[in-house]
C-alpha cells in the first residue's frame, strides 16, 4: 500500500510541475548528456511513462513506442513511473538506459479496456464497459461463447432457448428498446451488434426456411455458436451512450466485442487441451403414472357418460396394454449426451513478428435417444509484425469454423411430458419401430427424418497501424465475414404410420442454402498530444460496410426410392420455393475527442453519420454522438491521502445511438417473384405496403455510474444507474387485414424506457503466498416502460401494450379460481356480458420478464490448486406449465398436480373435473387457462452455473513446461419454485438447458 | 472540405441495387409480361388459398363442415379449430374463419392493386389490357359475392391506399352486392366468348353472366338472374356430360372455369384433401349426405367412394380422383349444371314451376333419377331443388350452406346439427380485425 501511494503522489507532483518543464530544463551544468532508452513492460513498448531527475523539475515521457529522450547530468539520479507499476529510480552511468516494469502483484494492475474503436485504460474510462476474459471463458464445456458470459456481467440477460447443441439464445443488454422482438417479428429490432475482432459479425437470424422449427426454438442458431469459447481473449460489452455513439445506428442495442486469443513474443510454446463431458437434462417433471392416468381416464369417461371407446382411444380399447408403464421423460430425453473437444495451440516468433495458431475439433451428441451429433472444426490464425523503425505495426487474424449439426427432426420434450404412460414399447425386439398394429404414433419415427445444418464462418481481419508523424497515426481496418449456411431436411415415407401404406412416393426433402458475405474497410487518423497536463487523443474515420445475402431454397416430393432421398434432382416433384438475394450498404463518418487535464478529468466526445440503405433516399442519414465525463475524485487534494479509499470515480454519459434493424429493400413499392405458378407463369405479388418515409429508431442513453476502489482496492465495486429512452420505434405497424397486409413498415410515435441500478462488487477475501480467494458479485435491476404512445387506445397495439407500464406486459384474463359447485374455471367477466371476448375481458395486466438478475462467483486459489463457482440468479415471472395445459381426461399425461381435481368431495382443487372433451364449455374454459394470468408466475432461480475445480503441475525433468488437469460442472444445481420443466426457456415444449460434467487435461510444451 | 466530400460519396455509395427476385412496381406495369405474371398471382390466390381452395383454406371443405355434407374425424383435443368449424362452435378468433377473411382480403388488394397498376400505366396499349382488367374485376366480383354471403355486412374497398383501408367501414349487402353488378357489368362489355385459353382457365363472358346471374338471384331480381343464367346455357360451348365420371375432367364440356395446377402432375387440392386410403385423415362424408341418396342415383356411385377396414366403412367425396399422377384433372369453379340451378331457382321464384320443373328433371335423369311431376308447388319444387342441388354439388364451394341460405331453409340443418343456431346464418367476423379496426364493430350477431 505504501509503494502505491507514494507513486502516485509522485505523479500528481510531476505531473503538476510538467508545465514548467520547458524553460526550466537542464539547469544543472556539470556533464550533461542526452540519456535515451526504451520503457517497456514485460510484453510491449510503454507510451506515457514518465521520465524525471530526481528533485528537480527536469522531466519527459516515452512516446508511444515506449522511447525517451532526457537532458541529464552524468551522476544523477532518474526515476520511471507509471500507473500500475513500482516507481523505478537509476543511476545515470551511461547514455542510454532501458527499462522493463515487472508487473507487481502489489499494485493495481493497468486493465486496458477495448472499445472497439480505441482502447481505454480502465481507470480513465467514461463508458459504461463490461468485460470477461479468456481466464472465466476458457475450459468451460459449452459450444457458445454466450453460454460462458451468463451471470457474470451486470446488465447482460442471457437466456439459452434450448439444451440442444446449436441452438439460439436471448441477450438483452439492459433491456429491450424496439417493441419488434422475436416472437412478433421476422427482424429482431433488439438484435446487438457482434464484433469480431474489428469486423461485425453476423448478428441476422441465420435462415428463414423455419425447417428447424420443430426441433429449435424460433428456428434460431446463433451466430456466435460458430466462436469456439477457447479461441476468445476477452469479451467487452459496450452499453452506454459514450461507449456506443461511436458505433451510430448499430449501438442502439449494445456491443458485443469478441477479441480472438493474441500472440506473443517468445519461445515457441504447444498447447494441447482435450475434455470429455456428459451430460443430461438439468430439470425433470413428475408426471402421472399408468395407474393415476388410467384412474383419470376412467373417471373422465365416467363423468362425460361415454361407455363406448372410440376406435382411437388405444389407451383404453384393448389396443394397449392397459398397465404397461413408461417413464418417457428417462426414455426419450433421459440420455446422455456426450461431447468431445481437443484443442491445439501454438504460440511462437520475435519480438518484430509473433504468431499464433489455434486448432480445435468438439462434437457433442444429443440427450434423444438418437445417434444425431453436433460438430465444430474451428482454426485461428493471428500474427503480428512490427517494423524494425517501430512505426508499422500489422495485426491479422482468421477465425474459420465450419459446424455440421445432424438432429432428429422434431424436439422429443413436449412429447416425452405428454405420451401416454402405457403406451408401447418404441421398438420391437429386432430393433424396428413398433407401430403396436398401426395403433401407435410412434414419437421415434422422427428419427427417421433428418433436420441438418452446416454453417460454415470466416472471419479475415487485418489490422495496419502507421506512425506518419510523431503523434499521429493512420490506421486501417479491413476485412470481411462470410457465413454459409445449408440446411436439409428428410422425410423419408417410414417417418408416417404404416396403415397409410406410404411409399418413397411420399417421401419429401428440402434444402435451404444462404450466404452472406461482408466487406468492411474501416480508414482512421489518430493523434495523440500531451501539452503540460492536458492530454488529448482524437480519433477520426470512416466506415464502408457492403454486405450481400443469397439464398435458394429447394424442395422435393416423391422419389423412386429412399435411398434418393438427398438428391433432389431425383425428385419426381420438384419446386424451388424462395431465391432471393439481397443487399446492404451502408457508410459512416466517426470521431471521438478524448481530453485529460492533470489525470483527474477526462471528457470523452464521440459521434458518428451514419447512411445506410435500408432507408428511402430522403431518411438514408442520421446522426449520432455522445459526451461522456468522468472525475477521478481520488487524485484530489482532500482525498489523496485518506486511508481506505484507494480509487474512486464518477463518471456520467449521455447521447444517443440508433437501429436500422428493419430488413433491406422495406421502403421500395414492389412486385415479388412468387414461388405458385399458373399456366405456366410464375406469379408476381405485391411485396408490400408502400411506405418511403421511415427513417432511424433512435435510443438516447444517460448513465450516472461511480467506481470505487477501498482498501487498497481489495474491494472494488461499481454502482450504475441509467435510463434509456427510445423513440421513433421502427416497426411493422399492425394493420387489419382490409389493407392486404397485416403491417406496414413505419416509425412509430412510441418511446420505451429502460431503467435501471447495476451495481457490481468484487473483493479479495485472501491474498497471501499460498491462498488467493476473490469474489465478484453483480446485479442488476431492470426496469421497462413504455412511456408514450399518442392514441394507443384507437391504434393496432392497443391489445398488447398500455402506457406506463412495461412492455413486458400480456392483457390477459383473470383467473378467478374454480366454482365450488360447479367445478369449472371461472374468469372475470370484465364487461359483464356473460361471455368471454378477448378484446374485452383480457384486462388483467401480467409482466412477464426478469425483476432483478446477476451472478456470484468465487474463485480461491491454494498453490496450484483453483477452484471457482459462479451462481446465477433470476428474479422472474414467466410461463408455466398451465400455458400448455391440454384438459385433463382427453388422451395425453399429466403432470402429478393435475391429480388434485374438482370433484364434490374435493371442491378446492386446482384443477377442474376430467373429461373427454365432448363438453366443449369445459374445453374452452381450459383453453383460457393458457390465456389468463394463472399461466403466468413465479420462475425465478438460483442456479449453480458453473463450478471449476483445476490443478497445474509443474513437471520437472521433462519437456513438458506444465500439466492442468480439471473438472468443470455447468448446471449442476437449481433452486426454483418453478411449476413446469425448467424456468430457462424462449418457448415451451423445448429441450431445457443441460447439466454437464466435464473432465479436461491441459498439456503446454 | 474532405468531410464534404466524404458526404458526397457516401451518399453515393449506399446506392443499391434491387434483389433479383424484386421488380419496381411501376416496371411491372411497363411491360405486358410482368402484367401477366401479376395476374397469374391472382389466379394462384384462387387455386391456392381462397375461399375457392379445394382444401382446408376453401369453403368446399369448411361450409361442407358446417353444414351436412362433411363429418370431422379428428380428435376434438387435436385439431380443434377444424373440429369447431363441424360442431357450429365457431368462435370470432377460429382460425378457419381468420383465415378465410384475411386470405380473401390479401387476394382483394392484389386485385386492387392489378387493376390500379394497369389503368395507370401509360405503358400498355389499352387494348390489350383491357381484357385483363375485365379478368380482375370478375375476379373481385367473386371474392366479395362469396364474402359478403358469409360474413353479411363487410368492408367493400377497391383501393390499395392502408391509410384508408385501416379504417374502413363496414358496407351494407345490399350495397355490396351492388357494386359487384357493376364490376360484373364491366367485365361482360369487355369480356369475349371466346376463352383467353382452350383449358378455360381464365373467366370469359359466361363466366361473368353466371356471377351476375347469381348476384341478381341474391338481389332477388329473378327476371334478371333467369336472363343472365339462359345466356349462359344459350352458349353452345357447354353441355351437360352425361357420363358422371367425366364431369370433372378437365376436358368437361360442362366446364365454364376451372383452375390450372401449379405444375403438371400435381393433383388437385380436393383430390388430395378428401381422398384416403385406409383410414380417413381428417374429415369423412356425412352418413346424412350418403342416406339421401336414391339407390338409383348415379352421383353416388361416380362421385362417392367408400374406404373399408376391419369391419368399419367410411365415405370420401370422389369427384376428383386423381391423388396421383394426375394427368386429366383441374379443379373445376363453375360448371353449367350451375347456370340449371340458378334458372331454376329463378323461376320457381316467379312462380314458373312447371318451365323450373323442366330443368330439374334434366339433371334428374342425367343422375338416373324418376323425373318429377310438373305439379309441384312453389315451396315443394324449392325443397325439390335443394335437394338436388346437395347431391349435385357437395363439396363444391359451399353450394350446399349458400342455397339453402338463399332459400331461407338454413334452419332446417337444425335436426341434423344439433348446436345449428340462427345465428349461423354468418359467420363471427375475426376478432382480430376488430381489435385493429373498430369501426367494424358491431360483431355479427350472436357471437
Amino acid at each position: 500500500m505504501k509503494n502505491y501511494f507514494h507513486q502516485r503522489q509522485y505523479l500528481c507532483i510531476t505531473f503538476g510541475l510538467l508545465l514548467y518543464m520547458m524553460p526550466y530544463g537542464s539547469i544543472y551544468a556539470q556533464t550533461i548528456i542526452t540519456l535515451t532508452g526504451t520503457v517497456k513492460d514485460t510484453e510491449a513498448p510503454l507510451p506515457g511513462v514518465t521520465v524525471w531527475e530526481k528533485d528537480s523539475s527536469n522531466g519527459t515521457m516515452t512516446d508511444e513506442n515506449g522511447n525517451y529522450s532526457l537532458e541529464i547530468a552524468k551522476g544523477r539520479t532518474v526515476t520511471f513511473s507509471f500507473i500500475g507499476y513500482k516507481t523505478q529510480a537509476h543511476i545515470v552511468r551511461e547514455t542510454m538506459l532501458n527499462i522493463t516494469f515487472q508487473s507487481d502483484q502489489t499494485v493495481l494492475e493497468e486493465v486496458v479496456i477495448n472499445a472497439g474503436y480505441y482502447n481505454v485504460k480502465d481507470r480513465e474510462r467514461t463508458g459504461s464497459i463490461a468485460r470477461v476474459t479468456a481466464k472465466d471463458i476458457e475450459f468451460q464445456p459449452v459450444i457458445n461463447p454466450l453460454q460462458a458470459i451468463q451471470g457474470r456481467m451486470a446488465g447482460v440477460n442471457i437466456t439459452q432457448y434450448s439444451g440442444i447443441p446449436g441452438g439460439g439464445f436471448d441477450v438483452q443488454i439492459r433491456g429491450q428498446n424496439s417493441l419488434r422482438n422475436k416472437r412478433n417479428s421476422l427482424i429482431d429490432g433488439n438484435r446487438l451488434l457482434f464484433i469480431v475482432d474489428g469486423i461485425p459479425f453476423l448478428s441476422d437470424r441465420m435462415t428463414n426456411s423455419g425447417f428447424s422449427a420443430s426441433v429449435l426454438p424460433l428456428a434460431d442458431s446463433n451466430p456466435l455458436n460458430a466462436i469456439d469459447p477457447n479461441n476468445i481473449e476477452s469479451i467487452e460489452i459496450l452499453k452506454d451512450a459514450d461507449a456506443t455513439a461511436i458505433y451510430g445506428s448499430r449501438g442502439a442495442n449494445g456491443v458485443v466485442l469478441i477479441t480472438t486469443k493474441r500472440s506473443k513474443a517468445g519461445k515457441t510454446k504447444f498447447t494441447l487441451s482435450s475434455s470429455t463431458a456428459f451430460s443430461k437434462v438439468a430439470s425433470k417433471m413428475k408426471l402421472m403414472n399408468t395407474e393415476q392416468y388410467n384412474q383419470m381416464r376412467d373417471e373422465a369417461f365416467a363423468k362425460d357418460g361415454i361407455v363406448a371407446y372410440l376406435p382411437y382411444f388405444h389407451d383404453l380399447n384393448g389396443n394397449w396394454d392397459r398397465n404397461r408403464y413408461t417413464d418417457w421423460q428417462e426414455e426419450l430425453i433421459g440420455g446422455t449426451a456426450i461431447s468431445k473437444n481437443i484443442q491445439l495451440g501454438i504460440n511462437g516468433g520475435n519480438e518484430r513478428t509473433h504468431f499464433y495458431i489455434s486448432t480445435g475439433h468438439s462434437e457433442e451428441t444429443t440427450v434423444f435417444p438418437t445417434d444425431n451429433s453436433y460438430k465444430r472444426n474451428n482454426v485461428l490464425l493471428n500474427l503480428n509484425h512490427t517494423s524494425s523503425n517501430e512505426k508499422l505495426k500489422i495485426r491479422t487474424s482468421l477465425l474459420y469454423s465450419d459446424q455440421q449439426n445432424n438432429l432428429i427432426q422434431k424436439d422429443l420434450t413436449a412429447t416425452a411430458l405428454t405420451l401416454i404412460p402405457n403406451a408401447p414399447a418404441l421398438y420391437h425386439k429386432n430393433k424396428t419401430l413398433n407401430w403396436q398394429d398401426d395403433t401407435f404414433e410412434n414419437p421415434m419415427a422422427y428419427n427417421e427424418a433428418l433436420y441438418q445444418n452446416k454453417n460454415r464462418a470466416l472471419v479475415l481481419n487485418a489490422n495496419i497501424n502507421y506512425q506518419i508523424f510523431p503523434n499521429t497515426y493512420l490506421r486501417l481496418n479491413a476485412g470481411l465475414n462470410n457465413n454459409s449456411f445449408n440446411e436439409i431436411t428428410l422425410t423419408p415415407h417410414t417417418v408416417y404410420n404404416p396403415k397409410l401404406n406410404y411409399t418413397s412416393a411420399n417421401s419429401s426433402s428440402e434444402n435451404a442454402s444462404y450466404n452472406t458475405d461482408s466487406y468492411l474497410v474501416e480508414p482512421q487518423l489518430n493523434w495523440l498530444k500531451k501539452y503540460g497536463p492536458h492530454s488529448f487523443n482524437a480519433l477520426v474515420g470512416g466506415t464502408f460496410q457492403i454486405k450481400n445475402h443469397n439464398s435458394l431454397a429447394l424442395s422435393g416430393t416423391n422419389f423412386s426410392s429412399d435411398a434418393l432421398i438427398t438428391n433432389i434432382a431425383a425428385a419426381k416433384t420438384k419446386s424451388i420455393n424462395q431465391i432471393g438475394n439481397s443487399q446492404y450498404k451502408y457508410a459512416a463518418l466517426f470521431a471521438r475527442l478524448n481530453y485529460i487535464y492533470d489525470y483527474r478529468y477526462i471528457l470523452n466526445l464521440t459521434g458518428r453519420r451514419d447512411g445506410s440503405s435500408r432507408f428511402g433516399t430522403a431518411n438514408r442519414f442520421g446522426n449520432f454522438g455522445a459526451v461522456g465525463a468522468a472525475w477521478l475524485i481520488t487524485e484530489e487534494n482532500f482525498l489523496k491521502n485518506n486511508s481506505w479509499l484507494s480509487f474512486g470515480k464518477l463518471r456520467a454519459s449521455y447521447g444517443t445511438s440508433g437501429s436500422d434493424n428493419i430488413g433491406d429493400y422495406q421502403y421500395l413499392d414492389t412486385y415479388t417473384v412468387s414461388s405458385a405458378r399458373y399456366d405456366e407463369i410464375a406469379g408476381m405479388m405485391p411485396s408490400r405496403l408502400y411506405n418511403p418515409n421511415f427513417s432511424w429508431e433512435k435510443t438516447t442513453k444517460l448513465e450516472i455510474a461511480a467506481d470505487l476502489g477501498l482498501f487498497d482496492d481489495r474491494i472494488k465495486t461499481s454502482i450504475a444507474w441509467y435510463k434509456n429512452r427510445s423513440s421513433n420505434q421502427l416497426v411493422g405497424y399492425p394493420l387489419p387485414s382490409t389493407t392486404g397486409f397485416n403491417s406496414v413498415q413505419a416509425n412509430l410515435n412510441a418511446t420505451v424506457e429502460n431503467s435501471g441500478w447495476e451495481f457490481t462488487l468484487n473483493t479479495i477475501n485472501m491474498q497471501n503466498r499460498d491462498w488467493n480467494w476473490t469474489t465478484n458479485f453483480n446485479i442488476s435491476f431492470p426496469s421497462n416502460k413504455l412511456v408514450s404512445f399518442p392514441n394507443l387506445e384507437g391504434s393496432t397495439y392497443a391489445s398488447q401494450f398500455v402506457v406506463g407500464k412495461s412492455t413486458n406486459i400480456r392483457k390477459v384474463y383473470h383467473y378467478q379460481g374454480i366454482d365450488p359447485e360447479t367445478g369449472l374455471y371461472r374468469f372475470t367477466d370484465y364487461n359483464n356480458d356473460g361471455k368471454f371476448t378477448s378484446s374485452e375481458d383480457k384486462q388483467m395486466l401480467k409482466e412477464v420478464g426478469t425483476k432483478y438478475y446477476g451472478g456470484l462467483q468465487n474463485t480461491i486459489n491454494y498453490k496450484n490448486i483453483s477452484l471457482d463457482f459462479l451462481f446465477q440468479f433470476d428474479q422472474q415471472q414467466n410461463y408455466n406449465y398451465d400455458y400448455n395445459l391440454t384438459l385433463p381426461g382427453t388422451l395425453g399425461n399429466q403432470p402429478v398436480e393435475v391429480l388434485d381435481h374438482w370433484s364434490a368431495s374435493n371442491q378446492n382443487a386446482k384443477y377442474s373435473f376430467y373429461s373427454i372433451g365432448t363438453d366443449y364449455v369445459l374445453y374452452n374454459l381450459t383453453q383460457m387457462i393458457s390465456e389468463s394470468d394463472r399461466a403466468i408466475s413465479d420462475a425465478s432461480y438460483i442456479r449453480l452455473k458453473n463450478i471449476s475445480l483445476s490443478c497445474t503441475l509443474k513437471v520437472p525433468q521433462s519437456k513438458m513446461e506444465s500439466l492442468r488437469l480439471y473438472f468443470q460442472g455447468q448446471n449442476l444445481l437449481t433452486i426454483t419454485n418453478y411449476y413446469g420443466l425448467d424456468p430457462e426457456f424462449g418457448i415451451m415444449g423445448y429441450l431445457p438447458p443441460l447439466k454437464t460434467y466435464a473432465f479436461g487435461i491441459q498439456l503446454t510444451f | 472540405m474532405l468531410i464534404l466530400l466524404s458526404i458526397q460519396s457516401c451518399e453515393s455509395f449506399i446506392e443499391i441495387d434491387l434483389p433479383d427476385n424484386q421488380i419496381n412496381t411501376e416496371d411491372v406495369f411497363k411491360d405486358i409480361n410482368t402484367a401477366k405474371a401479376a395476374l397469374a398471382n391472382l389466379y394462384s390466390n384462387v387455386r391456392n388459398n381462397s375461399p375457392f381452395s379445394g382444401n382446408s383454406n376453401g369453403i368446399g371443405l369448411l361450409l361442407g363442415l358446417y353444414t351436412d355434407e362433411l363429418e370431422s374425424v379428428v380428435d376434438a383435443g387435436s385439431n380443434t379449430e377444424i373440429f369447431f368449424v363441424y360442431n357450429n362452435t365457431l368462435l370470432p378468433s377460429n382460425k378457419n374463419t381468420v383465415n378465410l377473411w384475411n386470405n380473401s382480403y390479401k387476394h382483394i388488394y392484389s386485385i386492387n392493386a392489378f387493376i390500379e397498376g394497369l389503368t395507370t400505366s401509360n405503358y400498355i396499349d389499352d387494348n390489350k389490357n383491357i381484357h385483363f382488367l375485365a379478368e380482375a374485376y370478375v375476379l373481385r366480383a367473386l371474392y366479395y359475392q362469396y364474402l359478403t354471403q358469409i360474413f353479411g355486412n363487410i368492408p367493400y374497398t377497391t383501393t390499395t391506399d392502408y391509410r384508408y383501408n385501416t379504417t374502413i367501414t363496414k358496407t351494407k349487402v345490399e350495397d355490396i352486392l351492388i357494386y359487384i353488378e357493376q364490376d360484373l357489368k364491366t367485365a361482360l362489355e369487355i369480356l369475349p366468348l371466346e376463352y383467353r385459353s382452350p383449358e378455360r382457365i381464365y373467366p370469359n363472358k359466361s363466366v361473368a353472366e353466371l356471377l351476375l346471374a347469381k348476384n341478381y338471384l341474391l338481389q332477388k331480381q329473378y327476371a334478371q338472374a333467369e336472363f343472365f343464367a339462359r345466356k349462359v346455357l344459350e352458349n353452345t360451348s357447354y353441355t351437360l356430360e352425361t357420363d358422371l365420371n367425366k364431369v370433372f375432367k378437365k376436358t368437361a364440356k360442362s366446364t365454364i372455369w376451372q383452375l390450372g395446377l401449379n405444375a403438371s402432375g400435381n393433383s388437385t387440392l380436393e383430390a388430395a384433401t378428401y381422398i384416403f386410403n385406409n383410414y380417413p385423415n381428417n374429415q369423412i362424408i356425412n352418413n346424412t349426405l350418403i342416406n339421401h341418396f336414391n339407390p338409383t342415383d348415379k352421383r353416388r356411385e361416380a362421385w362417392v367412394k367408400e374406404v373399408t377396414q376391419n369391419d368399419e366403412h367410411w365415405f370420401h367425396p370422389f369427384k376428383y380422383k386423381n391423388n396421383e399422377n394426375n394427368t386429366d384433372e383441374y379443379s373445376i369453379v363453375f360448371r353449367i349444371e350451375d347456370a340449371y340451378f340458378i334458372l331454376i331457382e329463378a323461376l320457381a321464384n316467379q312462380n314458373r314451376t312447371i318451365e323450373a320443373t323442366k330443368y330439374l328433371n334434366t339433371i334428374r335423369q342425367r343422375a338416373g333419377l324418376i323425373e318429377l311431376h310438373d305439379t309441384l308447388s312453389q315451396s315443394a319444387l324449392v325443397d325439390e331443388m335443394l335437394n338436388e342441388s346437395q347431391k349435385e354439388f357437395f363439396c363444391e364451394h359451399g353450394h350446399r350452406f349458400f342455397d339453402l341460405k338463399r332459400n331461407n331453409r338454413l334452419h332446417t340443418l337444425k335436426t341434423i346439427k344439433l348446436n345449428w343456431k340462427d345465428k349461423h346464418n354468418l359467420f363471427p367476423i375475426p376478432e382480430n380485425e376488430i381489435l385493429l379496426n373498430p369501426k367494424l364493430l358491431p360483431q355479427n350477431e350472436g357471437y
